[in-house]
């Protein structure tokens, strides 16, 4: 048993090459693969409260890197594989390989200048290419998405980088803006005194940058006040949700109404109208 | 309504109610503040007492930065190289604690005084802070202890020239709140170091003799203090 097993380990595969070095070099690439795992998941849990997210995930992406790219180079070395050779080898094929992985290199590349660059770290809400949504990883080829509506949206990491990104949470702050329409009847001063009480009341609109409100235009069916407060980025949304509402109730409980869009008719001659005419 | 107690627990102040009750092996908490309600179970634990103290003013209405803003209601204007105390009052959080066996839960933070906040700094790179107006005297203020504290802020100036403080920025990972009978206080240092800039710190003493320390919600989360010093760089 014991002899043909080692008879079968000292069978050469190919040149010097034997089963024995193939299985040590599967054995090398599966031990790093679990080794970096497990170094993963122990930065993961150990880093956690210390490093943000997005900057722990690039950390345990490049160890993971590290200890696969050493272990796959030491593992090509068991089998033979000479890297001084790539040089001599290099001619067609790497002008073929080099036609064939364009994009990937290109996609590799972009997805490095972006983690140095770093328009956009995984959790913010950005807009990248029609697509909007949360980052939910920056991968080295591409990057990944999750629409507002739930999607899965996978780009690669070149259109990334060349595409305009809007990322909506980059500051700490973000201007909601209305317009608010009133009656020509109405007082606009009173109506913007209501919209700033309105406004102080509320937690989540900042009180610095002050809070802006005026009119704005005199439109065809009502005088345009313009509002415009700054919120925290995180409140965004709520606050745009929820202070339009109030300051609508409150102008209304004032007195004052968002009219409706309205035409006054003149006619050229006298109408004659008999009520108890019928139709 | 500050201090430690056993359980049951009934307490009606302010137009606060709030009630711990054991059922057999839980803990109902119950708080109602206005409209607002709070309730807790806590299973397996009813052996603690509770403890209601103030907080850092810094949770309510959500989490979401550790400093506190003080806005002056008048400038105070410092002659150079000079060092002055003055009065200014801080919004006020009550927090709701059940202590057992060393072990401190968190069972409800609630506030009388006005929720605010605010920026500082400009919208690119600011600073969000809690936002609170206070005027600025030399003499203690007494305000209501449920609603507001009193910070007693020694200010000095270490340049050679005149210095107009309109504001105060302070960081919540060193904030030590006492309270008594009558007043919730804590005491701070601002060294104004240029016209813009300037160190904010707190001084772990008491305001008053027999006053308590505060039970800190930070130290209660466990959270690491790293910084609790604040430097102001975007303006007085």
């Amino acid at each position: 048993m014991n002899a043909w097993m080692l008879k079968l380990l000292d069978m050469r595969l190919y040149k010097k090459v034997a089963v024995s070095d193939a299985l040590v070099a599967v054995a090398v690439v599966a031990a790093a693969f679990i080794a970096a795992r497990l170094v993963s998941a122990y930065m993961r849990r150990a880093f956690k409260d210390r490093l943000r997210k997005d900057n722990l995930e690039i950390a345990v992406k490049l160890i993971n890197w590290i200890i696969m790219a050493v272990a796959v180079i030491y593992a090509l070395g068991e089998i033979g594989f000479k890297f001084s050779g790539l040089m001599v080898a290099g001619g067609i094929a790497g002008v073929v390989i080099g036609f064939a992985s364009q994009s990937i290199v290109g996609n590799l590349i972009s997805g490095i200048f972006l983690m140095i660059e770093r328009p956009i770290k995984i959790g913010d809400q950005v807009s990248i290419n029609d697509f909007a949504g949360f980052v939910e990883d920056i991968r080295i080829i591409s990057t990944t998405l999750r629409t507002f509506d739930g999607l899965f949206v996978r780009i690669p990491n070149e259109k990334v980088f060349t595409a305009p990104i809007v990322n909506y949470v980059n500051h700490v702050v973000r201007r909601i803006d209305y317009t608010v329409g009133i009656r020509y009847s109405d007082d606009a001063d009173r109506a913007i005194s209501v919209i700033n009480r309105v406004i102080d009341d509320y937690p989540f609109a900042l009180k610095y940058p002050e809070p802006v409100v005026f009119v704005e235009t005199l439109g065809d069916n009502s005088v345009n006040i313009a509002v415009r407060i700054w919120a925290p980025v995180g409140e965004w949304y709520g606050a745009k949700k929820e202070l339009l509402w109030r300051i609508k109730t409150e102008l209304e409980h004032e007195g004052m109404e968002i009219p409706f869009p309205q035409q006054v008719v003149w006619f050229g001659n006298q109408l004659h109208t008999d009520p108890a005419a019928k139709v | 309504m500050y201090g430690t107690y056993d359980i049951p627990l009934n307490i009606e102040s302010e137009g606060i109610s709030l009630s711990i009750e054991q059922r057999g092996d839980a803990i109902v908490y119950r708080r109602q503040l206005g409209e607002e309600r709070a309730e807790k179970l806590l299973l397996g634990g009813g052996r603690g007492s509770i403890v209601i103290n103030p907080v850092e003013p810094l949770n309510l209405p959500r989490d979401l930065t550790p400093y506190l803003y003080l806005d002056f209601q008048r400038p105070a204007a410092l002659a150079p190289k000079s060092s002055s105390t003055v009065f200014v009052t801080f919004p006020v959080e009550i927090g709701v604690f059940l202590k057992d066996n060393g072990e401190i839960e968190t069972l409800d933070i609630f506030t009388l005084a006005r929720q605010k906040y605010t920026l500082y700094g400009d919208p690119r790179n600011g600073m969000l802070c809690r936002y609170w107006s206070t005027p600025v005297g030399t003499e203690p203020p007494r305000p209501e202890r449920l609603r507001e504290g009193v910070m007693e802020l020694k200010l000095v100036n270490a340049t050679g020239t005149w210095i107009e403080v309109t504001k105060a920025v302070l960081s919540a990972y060193g904030m030590k709140l006492y309270y008594s009978d009558g007043l919730v206080a804590m005491r701070a240092d601002m060294e104004v170091t240029g016209a813009t800039s300037a160190n904010t710190d707190f001084r772990d003493i008491p305001l008053e003799q027999h006053m308590r320390k505060s039970l800190e919600l930070y130290t209660a989360r466990k959270l690491v203090v790293l910084f609790p010093k604040f430097t102001m760089t975007d303006g007085l």
